[in-house]
């Protein structure tokens, strides 16, 4: 569908972490990756914080794989990014994949990052995102 | 020396997301970069609220007015979306933070002072722009939430809205508000 407007048609399921990093005791508490993905024109689809209750969480899974199914039918191109150290990659990467398997969906293009590359400098990061930068 | 208390903002998906705008309505590429830097930088925690309309109608919707949305079906639906929503918001009131929503003015579901509506919106689509009246009012998803919140007894947060659905839209002077309320000095 033609849309005439400025939208980039590119999403990202974002961990809490990466918009609001300070409050992550042990990560780097930097806006790099949320400037990184600003700068990009990505949108950001970004995950609730720790500590929601099951049940509340069954209702974000649900919203998530929603909006993977419908971008992706569309011809958006849907990505996930996550923390390897977070549980669940700070994503719920287990639940997600789970009940996008249940609908016979594909997983998005993921990439976890590491302790290491979160510290490696804007222009390392840009490597690393670049499947979704250049996407 | 008195702890300040944190500070969250829940913003309309669409100020992160542009993506989720109904056509000719994207106005930036993704990130509504000068809205979430802004409250970033006032040391404000960002929450991102569902899209009811993305969820409910897809992303190849028509134009909507309140009239229209404004039915069972979609109050049902956003009454969904609030419940899980509002598990967040009440973590961060029980917390202590102060929480404010910025909404969507103009929208027909995310508008808090003004929304969009046309009575004569319906059947075969022949909509122009001019004919979406904007009109003091808040939106249906807007309405569902708070009516949520109070279910629970939560004071409802403090709220205002970017009108980036409105035809006058000018972002300098969105800003300028944004910055006037997040001192508490709004009309």
């Amino acid at each position: 569908m033609e849309t005439h407007d400025s939208r980039s048609f590119k999403l990202v399921i974002l961990a809490d972490y990466f918009v609001n990093p300070q409050g992550y005791g042990n990560l780097p508490a930097s806006g790099e990756v949320y400037e990184i993905l600003r700068d990009s024109g990505v949108g950001i689809i970004k995950m609730p914080p720790p500590g929601v209750s099951e049940q509340s969480l069954e209702g974000w899974i649900t919203i998530t794989a929603d909006q993977v199914e419908e971008y992706s039918k569309r011809g958006y191109k849907v990505f996930i990014l996550g923390v390897e150290q977070l549980e669940g990659s700070g994503v719920w990467l287990d639940r997600i994949e789970r009940e996008l398997q249940a609908r016979g969906l594909p997983k998005p293009t993921t990439i976890n990052l590491t302790s290491e590359q979160l510290k490696a400098g804007r222009e390392n990061l840009k490597k690393t995102l670049n499947p979704i930068l250049s996407g | 020396m008195a702890e300040q208390r944190r500070k969250v903002a829940f913003l309309a998906h669409c100020l992160l997301n542009q993506n989720a705008k109904v056509a000719e309505y994207a106005r930036y590429p993704g990130v509504v970069h000068p809205v979430v830097d802004l409250l970033k930088q006032n040391g404000y925690q960002i929450e991102q609220l569902p899209c009811p309309e993305l969820t409910f109608m897809g992303v190849n919707r028509w134009w909507q007015t309140k009239d229209q949305y404004d039915n069972p079906g979609y109050r049902r639906h956003c009454r969904f979306l609030a419940q899980f929503t509002a598990d967040v918001i009440e973590k961060y009131m029980r917390e202590g933070c102060d929480v404010v929503l910025i909404g969507l003015d103009g929208s027909p579901s995310s508008g808090v002072r003004y929304t969009g509506r046309n009575p004569n919106w319906g059947g075969r689509p022949n909509a122009t722009p001019e004919q979406f009246q904007i009109v003091p009012g808040k939106g249906v998803w807007i309405e569902e939430l708070e009516k949520e919140l109070q279910r629970r007894g939560l004071q409802l947060p403090r709220a205002t809205g970017i009108p980036m659905d409105t035809p006058d839209f000018d972002m300098q002077k969105s800003i300028a508000e944004l910055k006037a309320f997040l001192e508490g000095k709004e009309e």
